[in-house]
């Protein structure tokens, strides 16, 4: 027969147990604690050097050579994370963002010659400065293809004895930044603006290309990649719409009115094509771009919005299926909206915008990226002559 | 003994073949000319123009055929494509001056049978470029007659360096250089 024991006995052993519970609590706390430690150091220790940070990160556009130095970044683009961009002797590295300068360090238009490389952790370097004098001018079209070639449009303008703009091209850099060569073409390549990719593989790319020349118009151009060098296959090309309202002479580099159809985006789920057409002030579609064989008439107004858009000029699709438009402030100037980045629906609903400078006239190109599960957003200052990834 | 009509035609071949490849045993592509000019024998032994130098503002989208050979004289090797296209190559050496094609002689003719369709001069190009370091600039002109690409041939040891220019950018500049 057990004995009956006093009550405080009871609580003693009570508070035993309990000291006993607390104890084992403290000592899985602390091993937990230790754990988590050794766990988050371990992660630190795994984390890449280069581990991509969270807040937006500003870097300067202007290459530190050659000198003198170009200014007025207008093309922006990823590096993809493909194979090609992770072999030994590329110059830049998947997540990077390249930037193309249009203007040369005295800011005459057209004279721009460089591409910068910038790392996510804002670092500038100089990833290709053109050593044929007539590849100047590198434009808002830039595209960095996923089997490793680099691909920009220029419009050379040349400012003696007299002002002159000339016919431009799409000039192809190898991954490590030297010179492949250029195509050219007076009808699918006139003042090449702008450019996004429509398709690609490692042989061969259809590229989208608005043109300030040939009466403002939008192409359709492939490009073959092959052992002896890359052609364009004229036969292939297509003009797919002319009649963008086009302000693309020396007498428009001359009164700083340079643009026209400039921004394109495209849906390969919806085969749709988005132009920003800066003086028109509106974003249109064109159905089938991919495919389609014949010249568009009349292209459908995607948005139509006077109080958010001033010139749009930069255009990306991001991933959340919205359009973001960068005002370039031209015309139709809002002082309470400088330097606007517009994002919308493809229904044509407003959605949101943002100011990356106090001044007017300083968004013009962007990109997006979603190499990991964030997406990343790139934007031009050319007031500031500088990029920053969001 | 008598031969067969059979029989003296194959040796015939078989001497006409041993010919061509001896021929092509003793290719001299170096050896100058019988009667050369002063300026054409030196740029027979140096290979090497000096009075034509690279300029980089030639090689620019929509400049006319005319105005090429004008800046850099006759190019190095013509081809016409199957496109119906003109392609002219320009070699030049890392100094900026052009190079002259080595004299070409009746039997080095018989290359043009081992190049695989390739031009003589562009064979000959081809088996400079690695030693003389030479860039060749494949030039594509349009139907009109205007430049319609560009394809740059670096060194065939893999540099890229371009031919010195008075604007060029350093060598250095091109490519990954922290800043």
């Amino acid at each position: 027969m057990r004995a009956l024991q006093p009550q405080s006995f009871h609580r003693g052993r009570k508070r035993r147990a309990g000291l006993i519970i607390a104890a084992k609590r403290a000592l899985l706390s602390a091993a937990a604690l230790a754990m988590a430690m050794a766990l988050s150091d371990a992660a630190r220790a795994a984390a890449p050097s280069s581990s991509i940070p969270v807040i937006p990160v500003t870097a300067s556009t202007v290459p530190k050579s050659p000198v003198p130095r170009d200014t007025n970044p207008y093309g922006v683009a990823f590096v993809p994370t493909s194979s090609a961009w992770k072999k030994a002797g590329a110059a830049a590295n998947p997540g990077d963002v390249l930037v193309s300068n249009f203007n040369d360090s005295s800011n005459e238009m057209g004279q721009g010659s460089t591409i910068v490389d910038i790392s996510p952790t804002g670092t500038t370097t100089t990833f290709f400065a053109s050593p044929v004098g007539g590849i100047t001018g590198l434009d808002n079209g830039l595209v960095a293809l996923a089997n490793g070639f680099v691909l920009v449009c220029f419009i050379p303008v040349t400012y003696s004895p007299t002002t002159q703009v000339g016919q431009g091209g799409i000039a192809i850099i190898n991954p490590d930044g030297s010179l492949n060569g250029f195509v050219a073409d007076p009808t699918l390549l006139n003042e090449p603006w702008s450019m996004t990719v429509g398709d690609e593989s490692s042989s061969k790319v259809t590229l989208f290309v608005s043109n300030l020349g040939g009466g403002g118009s939008v192409t359709r151009v492939e490009l073959a990649f092959t052992k002896s060098g890359v052609t364009l296959n004229k036969g292939k090309g297509r003009v797919l719409e002319t009649g963008f309202t086009s302000q693309g002479t020396a007498s428009d580099i001359t009164h700083n009115s340079f643009g026209g159809p400039g921004g394109l985006a495209y849906n390969s789920t919806t085969r749709t094509l988005y132009v920003a057409s800066e003086f028109d002030n509106e974003i249109f579609k064109i159905r089938n771009a991919l495919r389609t064989i014949s010249t568009v008439q009349n292209p459908l107004v995607a948005y139509s919005d006077p109080i958010h858009l001033h010139n749009p000029m930069g255009l990306v699709l991001s991933p959340n299926g919205h359009l973001i438009a960068a005002n370039a402030d031209l015309a139709n100037v809002d002082p309470d909206q400088p330097s606007e980045l517009v994002e919308f629906t493809v229904a044509g609903d407003f959605f949101a915008q943002y100011s990356v400078d106090t001044n007017n006239g300083g968004a013009f190109g962007l990109a997006v990226a979603q190499p990991t599960a964030q997406v990343k957003l790139g934007a031009v200052d050319d007031n500031q002559n500088n990029l920053t990834i969001h | 003994m008598k031969l067969s009509v059979t029989s003296v035609a194959k040796l015939s071949i078989s001497m006409a073949l041993l010919h061509l490849l001896s021929s092509c045993a003793r290719f001299q592509p170096t050896a100058p000319s019988m009667n050369p000019s002063p300026t054409s024998e030196m740029q027979s032994v140096t290979m090497k123009d000096t009075s034509i130098h690279f300029d980089p503002s030639v090689m620019r989208p929509g400049v006319a055929r005319s105005e090429v050979r004008q800046s850099f004289g006759e190019p190095n090797s013509t081809e016409s494509l199957e496109t119906g296209q003109t392609e002219d190559v320009y070699a030049f050496y890392p100094d900026g001056t052009k190079f002259v094609n080595p004299t070409v002689r009746p039997r080095n003719i018989a290359l043009g049978v081992f190049t695989g369709g390739a031009s003589v001069a562009l064979r000959q190009l081809r088996l400079h470029q690695a030693e003389s370091k030479l860039t060749l600039y494949h030039v594509i002109y349009d139907s009109d007659g205007n430049i319609a690409s560009v394809r740059i041939e670096p060194p065939a040891n893999g540099t890229s360096a371009e031919p010195q220019q008075s604007q060029s950018p350093p060598a250095s500049t091109i490519g990954k250089s922290i800043e």
